[in-house]
């Protein structure tokens, strides 16, 4: 699908991306994001996407919550029956939150009833029942709500614009396609998601993720700049790709062991980078790697936290990619893109027998040819793979139905403990964040859901969202 | 008539009086159309008289010594080492070889370990046209009144190819471009001539319910479709009824004598030819497959109209209706589609082995020629047998059920004493693709000889 | 055309020495466990040469009653099972038991046992041993054939290289599997049907140097005479070189730089290395096509071939080898007097001048739209009707097995049960060219990858396998009043 891209007015080619991949000092790309709403993403599934206008007619406390919470929390006070009460006055000292919740879902622990979260800095402290805090901590009564942490999509388009690109590029990185207006997730939030991680468009190596926080103090927003590669399911370009880095790889040797014969000496253990200490001779200068491949160079040379996501529209791409993969062994997972319709059933038990993680859509289709249903979720997760969720397509109507298609999976013969970790715990290790998100533990940030209710019921919504210690959504209820 | 002699004596003609340096006379014109009329009447002649003289052209008598002779009649006779006696295109006897002697004068074919059958009987063609052409005149919706009888090309090379598969008598139907097309011609695979080879006309009446037709306007649904099939026949059975006049034995409308009593009704050509069908004499063979089309097709032609139903096709997911259509008296003549793929199920399943056996009995294979060859129709039921039927009923499929699904049983279909001497002959089982047909026998004379030289199929 | 084994019909006469020679050599083998298992190793049709003799070797032919080759074989099979040494691979093992065997360029055997290593067949007799961990096919009651091979086949594997390409899961594949087709021409490659996964799919590639030698093209018809006649000096003065080289003169080796692109598939050619294909279907085609390979010495296959039979006796001088559809109908052309048209003979003629005939359905491809018996899915039928156009059922079954893997360049391979060869079996429950027979098993490279009964496609129809076969007795045909089903 051809999109044809505007900025500053000028008509450019369709694939052709402006300032795309490359930082961009030009702002009127920011203005040109005034026409935001005129925007249309085409995702691979699902309808038309259209972005918030950036001039919004409409107040929501969410922008205004994000701008001043200070101001939020006084408004709070003065505004009769809010759902969230501050019990006691404000104070300087803001380090500390206590959450008092009605169940609390910690994903990697138990579900506690009456539980407390203590966070200090927008990270939990503690979380338990019966805790100690000071006593000078804002208090947060949240009795009516079962907290849990944010929901994190590992793969996603949304809010950016398709176009076509082929080949590899692996100096890509959507971040530098990352500028959304202020209420660019107002819907993600609504639907609970803290966390995205988006990559670019196109096919072959179209570049590398960036994982962004849907809310939240700007200056904590990117969550990591450069994440997981992404790798479509054409086989032969990313054969070739990694066979022109083992070539670039080769040909940085040969130099190296050219100056070695030449100059002779010690050189420091293989490198790629120019050695920065002063030497008698010539210091080895080693020729450049093209900079589409450098990741790929990276990926064969195991750089630690460096890691592909391969993606797989059917069962035969798998057993396509796996010989390129015990070819080159490099450090990966797998998206499969199981929709109505899917032989993923022929894979289960080879993707089982290897340790991996896999990225599925929420759905139970078919298999191909015939009206039985196969539930490939829970064959996978039943397997031991580690699985988790992304909305099918890039619609914010996707991301608000997840909770829902869980529940339906669940009802299916899931596991609820599963399915929650799909949705956030999973992310977060995927995504190299294990660390940080994807629990209520000690020590993780504080990205937190508040719903009203239990998240795999029917109906329930999430009515307030946190993020970083800080509130920074709440839902518009029907009166 | 010989149509070339008197194209070539005009074109002579032409060019004598081109050749003519003086302008002509009274006495040039009368010689001028004189000589070419002397030449006409004396070429015709002998043809009209051969015409008119059955017994100037008798076929010799045979007396075939066959291994195995599968009669497919009623009875399922077969006979082992058996000899068949035929004269004056009639079976003139059949039993094993002990008790039929064979009479001098006959000529002998000693045929080993072959078997014999009754030739076999298609009742969906559209190839004895010789070619695609002449398949659809797509005037209206509902075209009444049109007839095939002028369309089959004697010896084409397709009806050649079909001789050659052992094929000997075919209902050629025009194509379902629209609901109705015309009526249909049963046409003998041998002879030269259009009266040598027509069996019957009209021979059928042609519906297509659906599944083509639609395309006429470039779009229609059967919501039309049917309601204006409905007026077209009903029509026709308000004409049909008001003419209670006997049919001529051919099935041809008879005009009322100029004395006759019956209240003066006008005659219609277009309508006229439906007297037949409507008297039940002759079928009409329904284009019509899935499941909402055949049993429209049940409900209106069978059930309202009450007509002699053949159902061409039945394919797809049509086999469901099997116990709806074992209730009626209406023929399943299944093909060219041998199976279909069930997408909900993965599942390839047998058209006619779901008729089967959902109880329909009436139930034989077509070539919808030249979709499938013509001398294909064996191996059409070798795959209706490799998709689930059963090898004997798949012989009388194309024989006995066909034959009397066109209403010609009482004349040939199986091999009877009495009946027509239309025969085939095979180097084994007939629907086994590795038999070859070594000789088909139409009506007493031999038309097509594969034992001697190459054989083509 | 590599020609490992004999195909011309066999004498299964065999004289007492040899059978002595051949226990002679089998208790020789086993005796030599060691260096047997070396070679074991690497490639598994080292062993067993005893196993060779019953289908290999012109010469020496085993007996008709099968026991005196299971005794041989037997002791051949335990030598190899207790010579091969253990690796770090685990060793995959498959047994077809107890079925009709039609080894194709053997004999029929009654009753046997094929078993399977990896992806090679090294056993075939009687009452095998078979190792503890063996997968076991049940064969009894029912004919085990070699895999079919289809000498064209579009839409099972992928385009371009079929390695990286193809639906492996795909329905077509999974279809023509179930027709019983195990290696299949797809574009310019030879490529199996390994369902499931790509280890062993690529067998040949490219299949064949295709030519352009239409007559209605002229000017490209002498360029390639030219270029042939080039590439054929330029090899000429290479064996003198060499020649020369040994008898001590001081040569200079003849320009090779030119030879690439086109010219180095014509040296393949001319060096018997390649296989060369030209599309033809007039008599004149045809006979200027034999005529070519003839003049150059190359292997030629002709695909088409309609008229083939006007002039199956030149094609055979030139030991080509034809792709033809038996069921092609072409009217004779009224206005010649010579011969021509198309009948059901060809493949009869064709084999009969000595041609390697292959035969493939009128539509070479996997169909859905429910006509039956034109596509791969009733390839067998096809090979029936060359048996209706005079061929016996032997020559038949070879035009879809090993002729066909022939025409393709792979016959070493596959296309026969020979130890040694392939392990791509087919079980049916019949006479393959029977027109209700169907494949109940298939097994490509050693592993099952269709089963008639645990697969959705067909198992519904007649899955006992048991059907009225219309013998050719006094009962046949029956009556109506069939058994219950």
């Amino acid at each position: 699908m051809r999109r044809v891209f505007r900025e500053n007015g000028r008509r450019s080619a369709p694939g052709e991306l402006p300032q795309a991949g490359r930082p961009s000092t030009d702002d009127s790309f920011l203005q040109a994001g005034e026409q935001a709403g005129r925007w249309t993403t085409f995702p691979r599934r699902g309808g038309p996407l259209v972005a918030r206008p950036a001039s919004a007619s409409t107040w929501r406390p969410g922008s205004v919550v994000s701008r001043a919470p200070g101001l939020t929390l006084l408004c709070l006070l003065l505004w009769s029956a809010p759902p969230l009460e501050a019990q006691s006055a404000p104070n300087d000292d803001e380090r500390f939150v206590v959450i008092k919740a009605g169940k609390v879902i910690t994903i990697s622990g138990e579900e506690l009833v009456d539980g407390v979260i203590v966070l200090c800095d927008g990270k939990v402290r503690s979380v338990g029942r019966n805790l100690e805090y000071p006593l000078n901590a804002r208090l947060i009564d949240a009795h009516d709500r079962v907290v849990m942490p944010g929901l994190i999509d590992p793969s996603s388009r949304f809010g950016l614009p398709g176009y076509e690109r082929k080949g590899v590029h692996g100096d890509l990185n959507a971040v530098d396609e990352y500028f959304p207006p202020p209420e660019a997730y107002y819907e993600l939030l609504d639907a609970g998601y803290t966390a995205l991680a988006l990559v670019p468009a196109g096919t072959g190596i179209p570049g590398r993720a960036v994982v962004v926080r849907t809310a939240g103090p700007p200056d904590q927003r990117v969550l990591t700049a450069a994440a997981y590669l992404r790798v479509t399911a054409d086989t032969k370009a990313f054969r070739e790709a990694l066979k022109k880095a083992k070539s670039e790889i080769e040909k940085v040797e040969q130099a190296r062991r050219e100056h070695q014969q030449k100059y002779g000496g010690t050189t420091a253990a293989a490198q790629t980078q120019p050695s920065t200490e002063p030497t008698s001779q010539p210091a080895f200068v080693p020729p450049p790697i093209e900079p589409a491949y450098q990741v790929l160079v990276d990926l064969l040379q195991k750089k630690p936290g460096l890691v592909a996501l391969i993606e797989l529209e059917s069962a035969a791409d798998y057993v396509h990619m796996n010989e390129v993969l015990r070819e080159y062994e490099i450090t990966h997972h797998f998206l499969l893109r199981n929709g109505l319709e899917s032989d993923f059933g022929h894979i289960v038990e080879a993707l089982a027998a290897r340790p991996t993680s896999l990225v599925l859509q929420p759905l139970i289709g078919r298999i191909p040819y015939s009206a039985e249903r196969i539930h490939l979720v829970r064959m996978f997760a039943g397997a031991g793979c580690q699985v988790s969720l992304t909305p099918v397509g890039d619609s914010a109507y996707e991301h608000q139905r997840m909770l829902a298609r869980v529940a339906g999976l669940v009802r299916e013969g899931w596991s609820r403990d599963e399915a929650l970790k799909s949705l956030t715990l999973h992310p977060a290790q995927l995504l190299g964040l294990a660390e940080r998100l994807g629990s209520i533990e000690q020590g993780k940030e504080a990205d937190l859901i508040f719903l009203d209710g239990d998240p795999l019921v029917p109906g329930v919504r999430v009515r307030e969202v946190m993020i970083a210690g800080q509130m920074v959504h709440r839902a518009e209820v029907a009166p | 008539m010989n149509p070339n002699s008197a194209t070539r004596c005009a074109s002579v003609e032409r060019q004598l009086v081109a050749s003519r340096p003086r302008p002509p006379t009274r006495a040039d014109r009368r010689r001028r159309v004189c000589g070419p009329l002397t030449l006409l009447v004396a070429l015709t002649l002998p043809v009209a008289a051969r015409g008119n003289d059955p017994q100037a052209d008798r076929p010799e008598p045979l007396a075939l010594r066959v291994a195995k002779v599968v009669a497919l009649d009623d009875a399922d006779t077969v006979i082992n080492d058996a000899v068949v006696l035929v004269r004056d295109g009639r079976i003139e006897a059949l039993g094993p070889v002990a008790q039929v002697s064979i009479p001098e004068g006959y000529r002998r074919l000693d045929f080993g370990q072959c078997w014999l059958l009754p030739g076999i009987v298609e009742a969906h063609d559209h190839s004895a046209a010789g070619g695609w052409g002449d398949l659809n005149d797509m005037v209206y919706q509902t075209n009444p009144g049109l007839d095939t009888r002028c369309v089959p090309i004697p010896d084409n090379e397709w009806i050649r190819a079909a001789r050659r598969g052992g094929v000997t008598t075919v209902l050629f139907i025009p194509g379902s471009g629209t609901n109705l097309a015309g009526m249909g011609t049963v046409v003998s695979t041998a002879g030269r001539t259009p009266d040598e080879i027509t069996l019957r006309t009209p021979g059928s009446l042609k519906v297509a319910q659906a599944g083509n037709p639609e395309w006429y306007f470039g779009g229609n649904g059967r919501m039309f479709m049917n309601w204006n099939l409905r007026q077209t026949l009903r029509k026709a059975q308000a004409y049909c009824e008001q003419h209670a006049t006997a049919l001529s034995p051919r099935g041809e409308a008879r005009r009322p004598p100029p004395d006759a009593v019956e209240p003066a009704v006008d005659f219609d050509p277009i309508w006229d030819k439906f007297r037949p069908v409507f008297a039940r004499q002759i079928p009409v063979l329904v284009h019509t497959q899935m499941y909402q089309v055949v049993m429209m097709t049940i409900t209106m032609i069978t059930g309202e109209f009450r007509l002699w139903t053949v159902l061409g096709h039945c394919t797809f997911n049509a086999w469901k209706l099997g116990p709806v259509v074992r209730e009626t008296d209406a023929w399943v003549i299944n093909g060219p589609r041998q199976y279909e793929f069930d997408r909900t199920a993965r599942r390839m399943i047998g058209n006619v082995s779901g008729w089967w056996k959902n109880g329909v009995r009436r139930v034989g294979v077509n070539t919808d020629a030249p979709v499938v060859p013509q001398e294909e129709l064996t191996y059409q039921a070798a795959m209706a047998c490799w998709y689930g039927w059963l090898p004997y009923p798949a012989l009388r499929g194309i024989t006995n059920i066909t034959s009397k699904a066109i209403g010609f049983y009482d004349r040939l279909g199986s091999v009877e004493v009495g009946k027509q001497a239309d025969l085939s002959i095979w180097t084994g089982d007939p629907i086994d693709p590795r038999s070859a047909c070594l000789m088909t026998i139409v009506n007493g004379k031999i038309e097509y000889d594969g034992t001697q030289g190459m054989r083509r199929f | 055309m590599r020609t490992v084994t004999g195909d011309r019909a066999l004498n299964h006469r065999l004289s007492r020495g040899v059978l002595l020679v051949a226990a002679l050599y089998a208790l020789c083998c086993g005796t030599l466990p060691e260096r047997g298992s070396a070679a074991d190793e690497e490639d598994g049709s080292r062993l067993t040469l005893v196993g060779g003799t019953i289908a290999g070797t012109p010469e020496s032919q085993p007996a008709s009653a099968p026991t005196s080759t299971a005794t041989t074989t037997t002791a051949a099979a335990t030598a190899t099972s207790s010579a091969s040494a253990p690796t770090e691979k685990h060793d995959r093992y498959l047994a077809v038991v107890n079925g009709c065997v039609h080894t194709i360029t053997g004999p029929v055997l009654a009753r046997a046992t094929i078993l399977c290593k990896n992806d090679k067949i090294v056993a075939i007799g009687s009452n095998l041993p078979l190792p503890t961990d063996c997968q076991v096919v049940d064969a009894a009651g029912r004919d085990v054939y070699p895999g079919l091979v289809a000498a064209q086949a579009t839409g099972i594997h992928g385009p371009d290289n079929p390695a990286d390409t193809t639906n492996v899961f795909g329905l077509n594949m999974n279809i023509a599997l179930a027709a019983g087709i195990t290696t299949a021409l797809a574009g310019n490659h030879v490529a199996k049907l390994t369902f499931g996964s790509t280890e062993g799919l690529l067998v040949r590639s490219p299949a064949y140097v295709e030519l352009e030698y239409s007559t209605s093209k002229p000017l490209e018809r002498g360029q390639l005479r030219a270029d042939l006649e080039r590439v054929r000096d330029y090899l000429r003065q290479l064996r003198q070189y060499t020649l020369d080289q040994q008898a001590g003169k001081a040569v200079q080796p003849p320009d090779k730089e030119w030879i690439k692109e086109r010219y180095e598939r014509y040296r393949q050619l001319l060096t018997h290395e390649a296989i060369a294909v030209i599309s033809a279907n007039t008599t004149h085609e045809l006979a200027e096509a034999a005529e070519l390979a003839r003049r150059f010495n190359f292997h030629l296959v002709v695909r088409g071939a309609l008229e083939g039979w006007t002039v199956a006796a030149r094609l055979g001088q030139a030991g080509a080898g034809a792709v033809i559809t038996v069921r092609a109908a072409q009217p004779p052309d009224e206005r010649f007097n010579r011969p021509t048209g198309a009948t059901i003979e060809n493949a009869r003629r064709l084999a009969e001048h000595g041609v390697t005939v292959a035969v493939i359905p009128p539509t070479p491809s996997i169909t859905l739209w429910g006509l039956a018996g034109r596509d791969l899915l009733h390839l067998n039928m096809e090979a029936a009707f060359a048996v209706r156009g005079g061929m016996s059922n032997e020559d038949a079954l070879r035009t879809i097995t090993i002729d066909a893997a022939r025409v393709l360049g792979v016959d070493d391979r596959v296309g026969s049960l020979e130890v040694g060869k392939d392990a791509d079996i087919i079980v049916c429950d019949g006479d393959l060219l029977h027109y209700m027979t169907q494949v109940q098993v298939t097994i490509v490279n050693g592993r099952v990858v269709y089963d008639k009964s645990k697969d959705t496609l067909f198992a519904h129809i007649r899955p006992t396998g048991r059907r009225e076969v219309p013998q050719f007795d006094d009962q046949w045909p029956r009556r109506l009043q069939w058994p219950a089903e």
